[in-house]
């Protein structure tokens, strides 16, 4: 098989550690507002990216990330360089604010088109808005084979053998090239970069992307390209004000069990 | 919106699953506003399906039944081989129908119905809303409810175009009553698209295992764990305990991503949604991407050290202090005798 690149799509999300109560929502986009909270990258697209570096082992000529996101994104694609990608590309305008799945999708797959590739890797879901449509539309924009869920994956003569787990089932999976392939959170930390990847990443090419550069009109980006709109952010339910429950262990347990047994969820019949 | 509403039936056990009624429902209010039909499609072995889809559709009968003999259904040995066709089934429905005749198609939610739901609604040109909890009539137009930003966020469309909406299971009619459909529908036999070679193949091997799924969203009592634990063995503790309480264990999505709870326990926005009597919360701080996915009828327990914490102005009763010290009491207790004690 002739080497071929495998681009890996990284959002940059507000870092879960670092961004406890900032979140603020934009009362007139109605979407996160994310500047001035640290960026990260999102951790479903840390293993798509560790499993795409790891493919270049079995023969994957180059590992591309492409991110889109404001200007403060840089530093979430200089990251995935030194997890190990050879190029990064930030797509960044103004134009691709309060973008949609589908507007995402749209730029996203533009991007695409213009680095050229034989697989695209991406998180199966963002921890920020976490709709799981960007890589299936993608995959449906681009013609190509979604294999869904990924939790690891091997190049062989065929193309990628996947083992994959949706909808409660596991299972293997293969799907000749070129093909999307979206990975799920795995249950262990990601790798983190080490010093001698970020020394590294500092001399890797990195390019910022207007929407014009990948031929995207106007009218299909942002919130002009997006056939959905939030109307509204309701609050999920009523606050409440919880009774505390003081006293030693003995009285807190005796108190707990009370409520347990009045509610009537304790097995042999307590 | 004009056109007609589709619905894409899964069957489960041989019978339309539990979405399926929640579907047909809003959809016969859909069809009332548009003054189109309802059509639904349904994958099943050939023959038995129309009845048995036709009994989970809860006296919300659709004008046009489509039934497609995509392997065995849902539970089949090949289960995961026709889920992952799926976007191919859905791109084969349109083939049936002008694109300009279809007004929305409500999907079962579910990881691989996504990826049909994509599927469909770039091959209609239109919208797509994932994950949506219920569909309200604003008096101008439809607005789907949707687990966002910590709250529900209300999404239109409010283009021309084709709206395709991913339905969770329980999803709600708001703002306008569905009338009951009681006309037997026309049944069309459809047959089942040809496998393209581009499709994803389920390789050699072992074959798909189902894992335990629902144990989370069907238990009366939960305990759910986050951040707080601080490390593996707070975790463990956690998890004892609501093994000795026979509860349920879930998880926030810091807990996931720390690698204590596997993905199939996490509790919020983009995991499950659980409405169980009574959740124990320990070590959560009160994001609201985790408390969405809480039901608004659960009588909430924290456990959190931190006086300020926003759960416990989510939860209706409250325990301030170190879970090592007050876990493993409620553990002895439910051991050595009745609560009442």
């Amino acid at each position: 098989m002739e080497p071929f690149t495998i681009i890996v799509l990284i959002k940059p999300v507000p870092d879960p550690r670092k961004s406890r109560g900032s979140v603020a929502i934009d009362p007139e986009r109605k979407t996160v507002r994310r500047q001035g909270v640290p960026l990260t990258i999102n951790l479903a697209d840390r293993y798509a990216l560790e499993a795409a570096v790891a493919l270049k082992a079995s023969g994957v000529g180059k590992v591309v990330a492409v991110a889109m996101g404001p200007p403060d994104a840089e530093g979430a694609a200089r990251e995935a360089l030194a997890i190990g990608a050879d190029e990064a590309y930030l797509l960044s305008d103004r134009l691709l604010a309060g973008s949609d799945a589908v507007a995402t999708a749209r730029a996203l797959a533009a991007a695409c088109r213009r680095v050229g590739f034989g697989a695209v890797f991406a998180g199966a879901e963002s921890s920020d808005a976490g709709t799981g449509l960007v890589g299936p539309t993608m995959a449906a924009l681009l013609g190509l084979p979604h294999v869904p869920h990924c939790r690891s994956i091997a190049l062989g003569d065929r193309g990628f053998e996947a083992e994959v787990r949706v909808d409660g089932r596991e299972g293997r999976v293969r799907a000749g090239l070129p093909a999307l392939v979206t990975f799920d959170r795995l249950d262990r930390p990601p790798k983190s970069p080490g010093f001698a990847g970020v020394v590294a990443a500092r001399s890797k090419p990195f390019t910022v992307w207007t929407a014009g550069d990948v031929a995207l009109r106007a009218d299909e980006a942002g919130m002009a390209g997006s056939p959905t709109v939030v109307r509204e952010v309701r609050p999920a339910s009523t606050a409440k004000r919880a009774v505390i429950i003081g006293g030693d262990p003995e009285e807190v347990a005796t108190r707990v069990l009370a409520v347990l047994a009045e509610k009537g969820v304790l097995s042999d019949g307590r | 919106m004009a056109g007609d509403i589709w619905v894409m039936v899964r069957m489960k056990d041989g019978k339309a699953d539990r979405a399926a009624r929640d579907a047909m429902a809003i959809a016969s209010a859909m069809a009332a506003r548009t003054g189109g039909q309802v059509a639904a499609w349904v994958f099943g072995p050939e023959g038995e399906a129309p009845a048995a889809a036709s009994e989970g559709f809860g006296g919300y009968a659709p004008d046009r039944l489509y039934v497609c003999p995509l392997g065995a259904g849902e539970d089949g040995p090949a289960g995961l081989g026709d889920a992952l066709s799926g976007r191919r089934a859905a791109v084969a429905m349109l083939a049936r129908t002008e694109v300009a005749e279809v007004g929305a198609v409500l999907v079962p939610e579910g990881q691989l119905a996504l990826d049909a739901a994509a599927g469909l609604a770039v091959a209609l040109g239109g919208a797509v809303v994932a994950h949506c909890r219920a569909v309200e009539w604003s008096g101008r137009e439809w607005l789907y409810l949707v687990p966002a930003f910590g709250g529900l966020a209300a999404i239109a469309c409010p283009g021309s175009g084709p709206q395709v909406i991913s339905l969770v299971a329980g999803a709600g009619l708001v703002g306008e009553p569905a009338e009951g459909r009681t006309k037997a529908p026309e049944v069309i036999a459809v047959q089942a698209p040809a496998p393209s070679d581009r499709d994803p193949v389920v390789a050699g091997g072992p074959s798909p295992v189902a894992l335990p799924s629902d144990a989370l969203e069907t238990a009366r009592l939960v305990v759910a764990g986050g951040m707080g634990a601080g490390d593996p063995s707070g975790w463990r503790l956690i998890s004892d305990f609501a093994a000795s309480l026979g509860a349920a264990l879930g998880a926030t999505r810091p807990a996931v991503d720390e690698g204590w709870a596997p993905a199939e326990a996490m509790i919020g926005q983009s995991g499950k949604r659980v409405e169980p009597e009574v959740l124990i919360s320990v070590g959560v701080s009160g994001d609201l991407q985790h408390l969405v996915g809480v039901g608004e009828g659960t009588t909430v327990i924290a456990v959190n050290s931190d006086p300020d914490a926003p759960i416990f102005g989510r939860a209706d009763h409250g325990v301030v202090g170190d879970f090592r010290r007050f876990l493993p009491a409620i553990s002895r207790r439910v051991k050595s005798g009745p609560a009442d004690g």
